[in-house]
């Protein structure tokens, strides 16, 4: 290189920026999955609870039932809610892709749906527990277990909600929605490890019984 | 890479930015993890002191003599030998090392801040809420208990569950911190020894805790019926989370104390933790193996006889001595550069000492459990269990003894003198000062041998049949004789930890003095030395960059303090 190259060349290096920033951490992902963790493990254990309490109790009581007589847990309401709850992974996934392509449009319809069916679910439990008739002061073990579960869920599948809104707020409010993906993405496992608890939760206390 | 230490940043000490609230207002609306780290210490501290107050007079009730009629009746008993466990356990050293892990942890990455700093604040003041509630509601005849009034129960149930809903608020904020906000090449392979074991000991409290919870929750709803059926009678309650105070579970609580030994003898004895992969391999076994969610003794009463927990049993504790047996003689053969003072390597000593008893305690608790799987071989076959009776029954019978509280009563005092070694050893970054010689002097040996004593005699007690849950009966004059000595090891454990309480008191108030000292006063090599003592606000003076596992190794003091001025200057 040349005496002129090399002024040259030092004649068009840029002046010095500052470092660029650094990428977002997918800091609110990282804490959603940790609590997600803790979620999974509170209903492991109510169901772990539930399942070996009514193996002890029906080999302790041969030709008795688990459900107390005059309660009726049908299957037909659950099943429809497994089902509700399943096609809201799809709308809560299409709701996290809206979001990444900063589509106003289809975050809020994808949202409005997500939650319409999350308060259908909601909707059908309340009809559920009027339904089925079980008194937890009746003297079963069944009842507390029972209502300690679909309750915890019921709990939970409220904070969902609170959570989806937050996110919704900060998406929809903020002039570049796509930088909130990391709390969109967050807010969605929390709703799909919702939606696994209970088709779990399903199986394990309205299909077996 | 120079052998010398790097020259660390030096600092004035931290300033509230202006305009920042003060004073109260200021602790309440505090996001800044080293002033919710040192709330954490000093509640816990508090709330320790006062279940050792508890630990002391049961220990004085179990004596049976009859001018200590410490309580009002067996209830009243009840109530507060389960208060004591869970204060223990749950408003004491789960705390305590939660506070150091939340003050040094961000330090040690190189984290300018926690991950969710207003998370971490809500839930150290609802860990506080819950805690007082969590006492008020036994003042009000509650607690875990039979005999104690109905809507005092449910307030003591939803306390407690406030009380770990709160730790697992702070577990998920100090992994998401440990995950997401090291400094530039900070790889897990390269955090130090205690954030490491923070990671372990936070996950498998986030993997149990939420079963405690489940269990809370249960007994709560049974309780809210007219009468409970199963799971909310009186009778019932301690049973149903007794699996948190035994083994395996109760090692979750030592874990961290692995990361503290590791962090201070190596430092102390001048000697690098040697394999540093097969350490970070052994605490993290010792995690799963601490894992005791499924060996619930309520709803499987022979848990303790299967192969899972006999077989894993054996190998937790060998992997808490195996520490010890590895590095010792590394450290012997090196040549120590002694801290002045001690006080942080005396007491982690005294820590280690406890560890390796409390191991071998539950070895030999194990083998009772070895026994009951014996028996159950041939169970119908009456030589074979008279066999076992007369070679092996002293040990089986240990089995629900005073033993098992024994365990319990070594493992958290390995943990707090543990976690009061910590709170030496970081001290200049904690209060801005070493922490007071009176303490440091007194605590490791009352530590000690408390901690020795209530092992060891609690192992005597088991042997000569003293029961672990409580009734106001001795079965014998010797029980009774150990009980007594068991009260004096009580009691010199809470003079350790009330000198720890006053120690920490008083770097509190030189801080809110304005009290600052050298940055790296014990040449060590992580990053949380780096910074001054007290740390600046946002921690690090420039964003740190990390090139191997003892970065004050590897920085370049020339560069390093140039920029570190610079920003310094550009901050004031």
């Amino acid at each position: 290189m040349t005496t002129t190259e090399h002024s040259a060349h030092a004649a068009v290096q840029p002046e010095v920026v500052p470092a660029a920033v650094p990428p977002r951490r997918r800091t609110l992902q990282v804490g959603t999955g940790f609590a997600s963790a803790c979620l999974l493990m509170y209903f492991g254990a109510l169901l772990g609870i539930y399942l070996s309490e009514r193996a002890d109790f029906l080999s302790a009581n041969q030709g008795s039932t688990w459900i107390p007589g005059g309660a009726v847990l049908e299957l037909a309401s659950p099943t429809v809610m497994a089902w509700t709850l399943l096609l809201s992974v799809v709308t809560m996934q299409w709701a996290v892709r809206a979001t990444s392509q900063a589509d106003r449009r289809h975050i809020l319809i994808a949202l409005l749906v997500t939650a319409l069916f999350g308060v259908a679910v909601i909707n059908q439990f309340v009809f559920l527990f009027r339904q089925m008739g079980l008194e937890i002061d009746d003297g079963s073990v069944a009842a507390p277990l029972i209502y300690t579960i679909t309750g915890s869920f019921l709990a939970f599948l409220v904070i969902a909600h609170v959570f989806l809104f937050i996110m919704a707020v900060r998406v929809l409010a903020s002039p570049q929605p796509n930088v909130h993906i990391d709390g969109m993405s967050a807010a969605a496992l929390f709703w799909h490890s919702m939606v696994f608890i209970y088709w779990v939760l399903w199986i394990a206390v309205f299909v077996t019984k | 890479m120079t052998s010398e230490p790097a020259t660390t940043q030096d600092a004035s000490p931290p300033a509230p930015p202006l305009g920042a609230p003060r004073g109260l207002a200021g602790l309440l609306s505090s996001g800044d993890h080293k002033t919710i780290g040192r709330m954490w210490i000093l509640s816990a501290l508090c709330f320790g002191a006062f279940s050792l107050v508890c630990g002391v007079l049961l220990n004085l009730e179990r004596t049976q003599t009859p001018r200590i009629n410490v309580f009002l009746g067996e209830e009243a008993y009840w109530q507060v030998f389960s208060l004591y466990r869970v204060g223990m356990v749950f408003l004491f050293v789960v705390p305590l090392f939660l506070g150091l892990a939340t003050c040094v942890v961000p330090l040690q990455i190189g984290a300018s801040s926690t991950a969710f700093p207003r998370a971490g604040a809500a839930a150290f003041w609802l860990w506080l809420t819950g805690g007082v509630i969590l006492i008020a509601g036994w003042g009000i005849d509650g607690g875990l208990a039979q005999g104690g009034r109905q809507r005092s129960v449910e307030l003591s149930l939803l306390a407690f569950a406030m009380v770990v809903v709160s730790i697992l608020i702070a577990v998920v904020v100090l992994l998401t911190t440990i995950f997401t906000q090291r400094a530039e090449g900070m790889s897990l392979t390269r955090v130090p020894i205690f954030t490491w074991s923070m990671l372990v000991s936070a996950a498998v409290w986030l993997l149990s805790l939420p079963v405690l919870l489940a269990n809370l929750v249960i007994m709560w709803v049974d309780l809210r019926g007219v009468a409970a059926a199963r799971y909310g009678l009186g009778e019932n309650l301690y049973e149903q989370v007794s699996w948190v105070f035994e083994q395996p579970q109760v090692f979750a609580f030592l874990i961290p104390v692995l990361g503290i030994i590791g962090q201070i003898v190596p430092l102390a004895f001048g000697a690098p933790m040697r394999n540093y992969r097969f350490v970070m391999v052994r605490v993290g076994l010792v995690g799963a193996f601490c894992l005791g969610v499924g060996l619930q003794g309520f709803f499987s009463p022979n848990a303790h006889t299967t192969p899972v927990f006999v077989v894993g049993g054996l190998i937790l504790a060998f992997l808490l001595v195996l520490g010890p047996i590895t590095q010792m003689p590394h450290l012997i053969r090196s040549s120590p550069r002694l801290p002045a003072p001690t006080f942080h390597l005396v007491l982690s000593l005294v820590s280690m000492a406890l560890m390796v008893t409390a191991a071998a305690l539950a070895v030999i608790r194990v083998l009772g459990g070895a026994v009951g799987f014996l028996r159950s071989f041939d169970a119908a076959n009456e030589s074979w269990q008279n066999r076992l009776d007369s070679a092996l029954s002293p040990l089986d019978d240990l089995w629900g003894s005073a033993a098992g509280g024994a365990l319990l009563d070594l493992v958290l005092v390995t943990a707090a003198a543990a976690a009061i070694a910590g709170i030496f050893f970081w001290a200049p970054k904690l209060f801005g000062k070493t922490l007071a010689r009176p303490a440091g002097y007194f605590a490791p040996p009352v530590l000690l041998i408390g901690g020795l004593g209530l092992g060891i005699i609690g192992l005597v007690a088991g042997f000569v049949g003293q029961p672990d849950l409580p009734g106001r009966h001795s079965t014998s004059a010797v029980a009774q004789g150990v009980s007594l000595v068991s009260s004096a090891a009580a009691i010199l454990v809470l003079v350790g930890v009330g000198l720890a309480l006053m120690a920490a008191l008083l770097g509190v108030v030189a801080l809110s003095r304005g009290a600052s000292t050298e940055a790296n006063p014990w040449s060590a090599h992580t990053l949380e030395w780096a910074t001054a003592s007290p740390p600046v606000v946002s921690n690090f003076a420039v964003a740190q960059k990390v090139r191997s596992m003892t970065p004050l190794l590897d920085q370049d003091p020339v560069a390093d303090d140039s920029e570190a001025a610079v920003s310094q200057e550009e901050m004031s």
